[in-house]
């Protein structure tokens, strides 16, 4: 076990390298000059001049090779460089300042939609093609359907049509004002959460539905135990490995997938970060959050592999 | 089987429930109550001198001689009249009150120095003043800011102000010339990027530092002929050529006075944090709080120079970039007003706005100082034909445009946007009229007559180029139809994404270079609406639109012309001149199309507005007050 956890560790270097020059690589290739961009804002004048000028002050004149050396070596000391959009800023302090909100989106998210998911999924496997299955299977296609910026952007034309209701604006942080923080979160977080509530319910109805069928759970009936033991017990545990695997890359795609709906909702996490620097081609900060996003879910995926073995003593010893 | 579940999911039922209902009632902070314009005894308070002082142009300068001061040529155009109905307050200005905007996107600068950003301009407008601004009532005059009066001398080269005496940083130093005298060196060093702090540059004698070609050494060498301290409250500018446009880029939200104490110890003022931390600024706000990518909060600075001024008691800033949030914040009554004439929504959806919030909220235009045209690649086949151009420009629809593109919110107008001939009298010139009329099918015929003579008669294949941006994609697509049902001009569509539109237009831009796009649709905004800023962003050689270099003799030479030219009137009749020859396309590189219009959307009950001549000024929001 430990050795396979060593692995899995050592793998994350290439793979943080791979993606470091993948997405160093694209974004020097994407048409767009971060120097243009700064001097066009509002469709101001400016010169020629003043424009190479930009362009050397900002380092983009120079070989992407170096350009990227420079990168990488900063990147190792824990500096990831400053921001060309916002002049002078650290990126790690922009970054830093942003992750904890998106991980929290993230995290209240894939609770959402578990705590959703596994009940409707269980009840649609013991009760097949009843109303609850029925109910249960539309409502895992239509969150499946629906994309979840559309979703974020119907939740909040409800609101504010329906009820002239919406979240109080002016991000709270969870420690500073935590009732304002959930009531700031609990919408996005619902948006977020609604595809991958419909993936994890149809995976754990179709799992569950495997299992009921098993010898050993008409043993546990045969052997008098209450349906609910059988179910949670024998049931529910042994289906829980495609779930956990479900949402574990899941929680991955929401840490990656909160792009629009921090937009939507006004939640200042990396997220908007993204968007904002996508448009003004501010490279180290674009690099830092791909950056951070792809260790994130190498890190996930890590955790997910080595919680396998602590719920599977077949992995765990093989 | 059920059956044993159920307890468990009843309570989980109870429990999702609970939640919801708890989210959904949990609205404590009602708008209404947030404004604090509900409390009484703030609310009834009525400051008399203030209000007389407020309305009366407060703090106007001494007029200058008459003789160097010019007034904006012509007035500002209106365009397609459209009135907002805005019920009359119901007494004087009142104190009080937390007003919520919204900001159509983040801050990039704190700092002056280089900015050319809408955004941030907006956010630290507040915090710091100029020398001179535009008025809040007739939003095109020059008054005074942080100087008392100023005077210019005979030959209009020399400009001396003089300083409001007792103003002091919210640090308690004093607001002296020291402190324009740096901030202004600052703007006017070559080693630093112009920015829209600097636009001055063009008019003032310009500043030398030691080493300016790899800028080893940025210190200023010829200060004193530049920018001069005269006294503690005596500062004195020195111009290369006089010029009635310096004191209008002088009065734009972007040329503010920093601390200069704070600059000498090299604080970087670009950072909020900084700001926070040394709390020296002297607007009518100070800076509470910033929250990267979400909000920004102000308060009243008490200590204001400007009696009674401002009126709100805090500012809220909430950043709300997509136009759907927006939307739904301002039906929900989230936020009271936007914090600028920019909020990603289109003419239509801004009109959409106030009929479903029953005009509580009223989006008022403002000019927008944009300029839309079409520019051609002169440098390619087979623009570099010039009956091709002036074909072009006949045949093109402006009103289809306007109807079409921009909601009809805009006007068709020449190249000089109604500072020089009107935009009624140009309206009449060959290519703007209609094409359903006699003259409109005149222009037609003789568009299809010199593609003939040009040895294009059935047209050619072309790429049109637009970056992602605003409505640049439908304007090109309206233009693409007239020009093919009129000259067979036609070719596909490319979007880009802003920043690789910029790259593409800037392959046309080295001497030996043709460039890898044929036409495009743009804008070019105007800082300030004058002339000047119309040839330096479109007309002059190395001008921001002029991406083929385009030069010619005459307008080189009328340019020279009218921007030493102090006579309103003289100058107005050299660029008349200038923009009927535009106009004619003999040699022209950029398509004059229509003028567009943007957008300030405040709730009714938000008095003392009135909208400035371009979108990129009037953002102290010291005159502003609640009517609750």
């Amino acid at each position: 076990m430990r050795q396979y956890a060593l692995k899995r560790v050592a793998l994350i270097i290439p793979t943080v390298l791979l993606v470091s020059i993948i997405v160093f690589t694209v974004m020097r290739l994407l048409p767009g000059d971060p120097a243009l961009v700064i001097l066009s804002e509002g469709d101001a004048s400016f010169t020629q001049e003043e424009l190479e000028d930009l362009r050397r002050q900002l380092g983009t004149d120079r070989p992407i090779v170096i350009q990227y050396v420079d990168w990488i070596g900063g990147l190792l000391r824990g500096d990831l460089g400053t921001s060309i959009w916002r002049s002078g800023r650290p990126v790690t302090k922009l970054v830093g300042d942003r992750i904890f909100r998106t991980l929290e989106l993230a995290v209240l998210a894939i609770i959402i939609a578990v705590v959703f998911a596994v009940p409707l999924g269980v009840i649609s496997a013991i009760k097949p093609d009843s109303v609850i299955d029925y109910f249960s299977r539309v409502i895992a296609l239509v969150g499946i359907s629906i994309p979840t910026f559309f979703a974020g952007l119907l939740v909040v034309l409800v609101l504010s049509r329906g009820f002239g209701w919406l979240p109080p604006l002016g991000y709270a942080d969870l420690w500073d004002d935590p009732w304002k923080n959930i009531q700031q979160m609990f919408l996005p977080a619902l948006a977020l959460g609604f595809y991958d509530m419909a993936f994890i319910a149809r995976v754990t109805r179709s799992s569950m539905m495997e299992i009921i069928r098993e010898d050993y759970m008409r043993t546990a009936r045969a052997k008098g135990l209450a349906e609910r033991i059988v179910l949670v017990r024998h049931g529910l545990k042994n289906a829980v490995l495609p779930i956990l695997t479900i949402s574990g890359w899941q929680f991955g795609r929401l840490f990656g997938g909160t792009v629009i709906i921090e937009s939507i909702f006004k939640v200042p996490g990396i997220g908007t970060l993204l968007i904002e620097t996508v448009f003004q081609r501010d490279f180290p900060t674009i690099q830092a959050i791909i950056i951070v996003i792809a260790v994130s879910i190498v890190i996930i995926n890590l955790l997910v592999d080595l919680l396998y073995g602590l719920l599977d003593p077949r992995i765990r010893y093989a | 089987m059920l059956s044993s579940l159920k307890p468990a999911l009843i309570v989980g039922l109870v429990i999702v429930t609970l939640m919801l209902l708890g989210v959904a009632c949990g609205g404590a902070e009602a708008p209404a109550a947030s404004t604090g314009a509900s409390a009484p005894a703030e609310a009834t308070e009525t400051p008399a001198q203030p209000a007389a002082q407020a309305t009366a142009v407060p703090h106007t300068a001494t007029p200058p001689p008459e003789a160097t001061v010019r007034p904006t040529s012509t007035p500002a155009p209106t365009i397609a009249a459209r009135t907002a109905p805005t019920p009359l307050p119901s007494s004087g200005p009142k104190h009080g009150g937390t007003v919520r905007m919204a900001a159509y996107a983040d801050t990039k600068d704190w700092d002056p120095l280089g900015s050319s950003s809408l955004s941030s301009v907006i956010s630290y407008s507040q915090l710091y003043n100029q020398l001179v601004q535009f008025d809040n009532v007739d939003t095109g005059l020059v008054v005074g800011d942080l100087a008392e009066s100023w005077e210019v001398n005979p030959d209009g080269t020399q400009y001396t102000f003089h300083l409001h005496d007792g103003v002091t940083w919210t640090d308690g130093e004093a607001l002296d010339a020291d402190d324009v005298v740096t901030s202004m060196l600052r703007y006017g060093n070559p080693c630093n990027g112009r920015g829209r702090s600097g636009l001055w540059r063009q008019y003032a004698i310009p500043v030398e530092v030691v080493n300016i070609t790899d800028k080893t050494d940025c210190t200023v060498t010829n200060a004193d002929q530049v920018v001069r301290k005269i006294d503690d409250l005596t500062v004195e500018f020195n111009l290369a050529f006089a010029s009635g446009a310096f004191i209008k880029f002088l009065a734009i939200d972007y040329a503010k006075v920093l601390p200069g104490h704070l600059l000498e110890q090299g604080i970087d003022l670009n950072q909020s944090e900084n700001i926070l931390a040394h709390g020296a600024t002297s607007g009518p706000f100070i800076l509470e709080e910033y929250q990267s990518g979400n909000h920004y909060k102000v308060n009243r600075n008490p200590d204001y120079f400007k009696d009674g001024l401002p009126y709100f008691d805090r500012i809220e800033h909430f950043i709300i970039t997509t136009p759907a949030t927006f939307i739904a914040q301002v039906e929900a009554g989230q936020v009271d007003m936007a914090n600028a004439a920019a909020n990603n929504l289109t003419a239509t959806e801004n009109y959409d706005l106030e009929t479903s919030t029953n005009s509580e909220y009223v989006a008022h235009d403002v000019f927008g100082g944009a300029t839309r045209g079409l520019m051609l690649n002169i440098k390619r086949e087979p623009f570099d034909n010039h009956l091709v151009r002036q074909a072009i420009n006949l045949a093109v629809d402006r009103q289809k445009h306007n109807a079409r593109a921009l909601h009809g919110a805009g006007r068709g107008h020449c190249p000089l946007v109604g500072l020089a001939n009107s935009l009624e009298e140009c309206e009449s010139w060959p290519g703007m009229r209609p094409k359903d009329t006699p003259g409109g099918q005149e222009d037609i015929a003789k568009a299809q007559a010199l593609m003939a003579e040009a040895g294009y008669p059935d047209g050619f294949e072309v790429q049109y180029t637009v970056r992602q941006v605003g409505t640049y994609a439908a304007e090109c697509s309206v233009i693409k139809q007239d020009l093919e049902e009129y000259l067979g001009i036609t070719g596909p569509i490319e979007t880009l994404p802003s920043a690789a539109g910029y790259a593409k237009y800037g392959t046309a831009r080295p001497p030996d270079a043709k460039g890898d796009w044929e036409m495009a649709c743009q804008a070019d905004g105007m800082t300030v609406y004058d002339v000047d800023a119309i040839y330096a962003g479109i007309f002059l050689k190395g001008a921001t639109r002029n991406y083929t270099d385009w030069e010619t003799p005459e307008v080189n030479g009328w340019f020279e012309e009218q921007k030493v030219e102090l006579d309103p009137e003289k100058r107005r009749v050299i660029n008349m001149e200038a923009e009927r020859w535009l106009h004619d396309f003999s040699n022209n590189h950029w398509v004059s199309l229509t003028l567009g219009r943007n957008f300030w959307v405040i709730h009714r009950d938000i008095k003392g507005f009135h909208a400035p001549d371009t979108v990129q000024y009037g953002f102290k929001q010291e005159h502003l007050w609640f009517d609750r």
